[in-house]
């Protein structure tokens, strides 16, 4: 008999067979595997407690780095730019009241320079008062310089997720989930600068937005001190995918709209302007054999006005985020980080009545700009499938939005709640 | 209860404790067979049993599904045996020994007997022939492998599986004569 034969043998006596297990074997498997369960919470007990006095720490601190020692600047107390016109122009300063319209308040700029021909011969002018002087008003703007606020971006954002799988079981691999989200926030909008604005407002919608004029002066734009702080909201939706016991990789596409308000000076240049106080007159010699001369002036007049901005940024946002447990139970942390790539949709300024201003929404912006996040999430499982989160990340621009100065880093806390649907 | 295997791995992945007991109800009863075939004592073979599927339901998350479940546990149940007894294989060291075996005329007499009978017939063996008598003739083990897993030599392996053989034809014959009333003393 070989020993193939002997083996077979063996073997087959064996197949299938068992034999009665005591029941006290079950009961101690049962035992060691709650002892390693509870055992397991309390070493992660006191990490629970070290991690939520950290959390609360940083978010204590951020917040008061963000609002205490860092404050958004606020608008200058006076009008650098009007306070370059009274500088540069000594003559007297009228108001013409029957100018005014609705909000829009004018100034007539003086300064009345008498600008005549040598060797001209007086003359008698008709119903003129010979002893007024007439003049070309010499307009000289300058941009004023405004200072940039320092920025610092705060966005609040609330989400509403829906469909979002079970984080309390970190054994499970490959687990995917989707949700909706929706958020809202502040945030500083002088990154552009206010001088890349005043460049970008479109003369003819300026002037008529002032209502006094043809077209308006460019360079004499200026918009005042910065913009107000704005309103951002997004709504977009996120899904994601569990790689392993504790890794997670997470995407979506939001769609980010920022609004915000501010006020601009404009400088209004009217051309051939027979208005107020500025006349011509015929000159008619006296003799009749001269050529009648009429003199006349060329003249410009210019109006400043103020008037109300209304800017809005909306842009696309695709985040892609890696993430790391490392607490996965009814209490949960995360450490995410991830790139944002941001697309540019559109970019307008407006006036209270919406007439575009400025619609070139490549001038001021890039079409795409990247972030950096680096965040730490905290869950908590509410109810069977509701999670409520809260996450402070920071931001960090690796390239700008705005293609006029470098976008600042800033902090951001997100909170929301999850629906687990599976 | 009576889960699909897919189902059964997936809620014990999860450590739901019901998927636990289930899959313990459905491998135990071989498995316990597998331990008593390694051990001396009932005790001993307890301990193998609760040991492995101790390991078992902590390291089901990485069964990867490249065999079936029964071969995976199975092997978790070998191994833990073989832990427990490799104390004792360094007490009781292998030589190699020369053995006749001539299993000729007992094939009919093996037949005969009963698995319990001849687990007890196994349990008798010594432990070093015992272990390596269960992992060639009924784990499918080589002996090459068996010399890596024990830290003894091929030949080691060999000899001593001869040496089982050769007990067990001892004893298989000596409890045939006692049955037949033929035993010589």
């Amino acid at each position: 008999m070989g020993q193939g034969s002997f083996e077979d043998i063996i073997g087959k006596k064996f197949e299938g067979k068992g034999q009665e297990v005591p029941s006290g074997v079950w009961e101690n498997v049962n035992n060691a595997l709650n002892a390693d369960l509870v055992s397991h919470y309390q070493s992660s007990h006191s990490r629970y407690r070290w991690l939520t006095a950290a959390a609360i720490l940083i978010a204590i601190s951020s917040f008061a780095i963000h609002y205490v020692t860092i404050p958004i600047q606020k608008k200058a107390e006076t009008n650098s730019y009007n306070a370059l016109l009274t500088k540069n122009f000594n003559s007297v300063q009228f108001q013409v009241s029957d100018l005014s319209a609705g909000h829009l308040t004018f100034s007539w700029l003086p300064a009345i320079i008498l600008d005549k021909p040598e060797n001209e011969p007086p003359v008698n002018i008709d119903n003129v008062d010979r002893s007024e002087e007439l003049a070309t008003i010499e307009i000289q703007t300058k941009t004023a310089e405004i200072e940039l606020a320092e920025a610092s971006n705060e966005i609040k954002s609330f989400y509403r997720t829906l469909g979002q799988s079970s984080r309390k079981k970190s054994s499970e691999k490959n687990e995917f989930w989707a949700g909706l989200e929706a958020g809202a926030g502040k945030f500083n909008p002088n990154f552009s600068g206010a001088n890349s604005i005043s460049n970008s407002i479109n003369s003819s919608a300026a002037a008529t937005a002032v209502g006094a004029g043809d077209f308006s002066n460019p360079s004499a734009n200026a918009v005042q001190d910065g913009m107000n702080e704005g309103v951002a909201t997004s709504v977009g939706f996120d899904f994601g995918v569990k790689i392993g016991r504790k890794w997670t990789l997470e995407s979506g596409l939001a769609y980010t709209n920022l609004n915000n308000t501010g006020s601009a000076s404009v400088n209004v240049l009217n051309g051939f302007s027979n208005n107020g106080e500025v006349r011509t007159g015929a000159i008619k010699p006296e003799n009749p054999n001269q050529e009648e001369l009429e003199t006349s002036a060329r003249i410009q007049t210019s109006a400043n006005g103020e008037i109300d901005l209304n800017s809005n940024i909306q842009f696309a946002s695709m985040p892609l985020k890696a993430g790391y447990y490392i607490m996965d139970n009814k209490f949960s942390v995360r450490l995410n980080a991830g790139v944002a790539a941001n697309y540019l949709i559109e970019n307008s300024l407006s006036d209270p009545s919406n007439q575009i201003i400025s619609g070139a929404h490549s001038d001021l912006y890039n079409d795409w700009s990247f972030d950096g996040i680096g965040g730490l999430e905290f869950g908590y499982r509410l109810f069977n499938k509701i999670d409520m989160t809260i996450e402070p990340n920071y931001r960090y621009s690796i390239t700008p939005l705005s293609n006029s100065i470098t976008s600042p880093s800033r902090f951001v806390v997100q909170t929301g709640f999850r629906y687990t649907l599976r | 209860m009576n889960f699909s295997e897919e189902k059964l791995i997936k809620g014990c992945q999860k450590g739901k404790r019901a998927f636990q007991q289930e899959l313990y109800d459905k491998y135990s009863k071989g498995m316990y067979l597998v331990a008593l075939r390694y051990s001396k004592a009932q005790q001993e073979a307890e301990d193998i049993l609760q040991e492995a599927f101790i390991k078992v339901f902590k390291n089901i998350k990485n069964f990867r599904k490249d065999s079936s479940l029964a071969y995976w546990i199975k092997k978790i149940v070998v191994n833990t045996a073989l832990n427990h007894q490799r104390s004792k294989l360094y007490l009781y060291p292998m030589v190699d020994v020369t053995e006749l075996n001539d299993w000729s005329d007992k094939e009919s007499i093996i037949s005969s007997l009963s698995y319990d009978e001849l687990l007890e017939l196994i349990r008798e063996l010594p432990t070093g022939c015992q272990v390596i008598f269960n992992l060639f003739a009924l784990e499918g083990y080589k002996h090459h492998e068996i010399s890596k897993k024990l830290d003894i030599s091929e030949g080691t392996s060999k000899s001593q599986y001869s040496r089982a053989k050769s007990l067990l034809s001892e004893k298989i014959l000596s409890r045939e004569s006692y049955r037949n009333g033929t035993g010589k003393f």
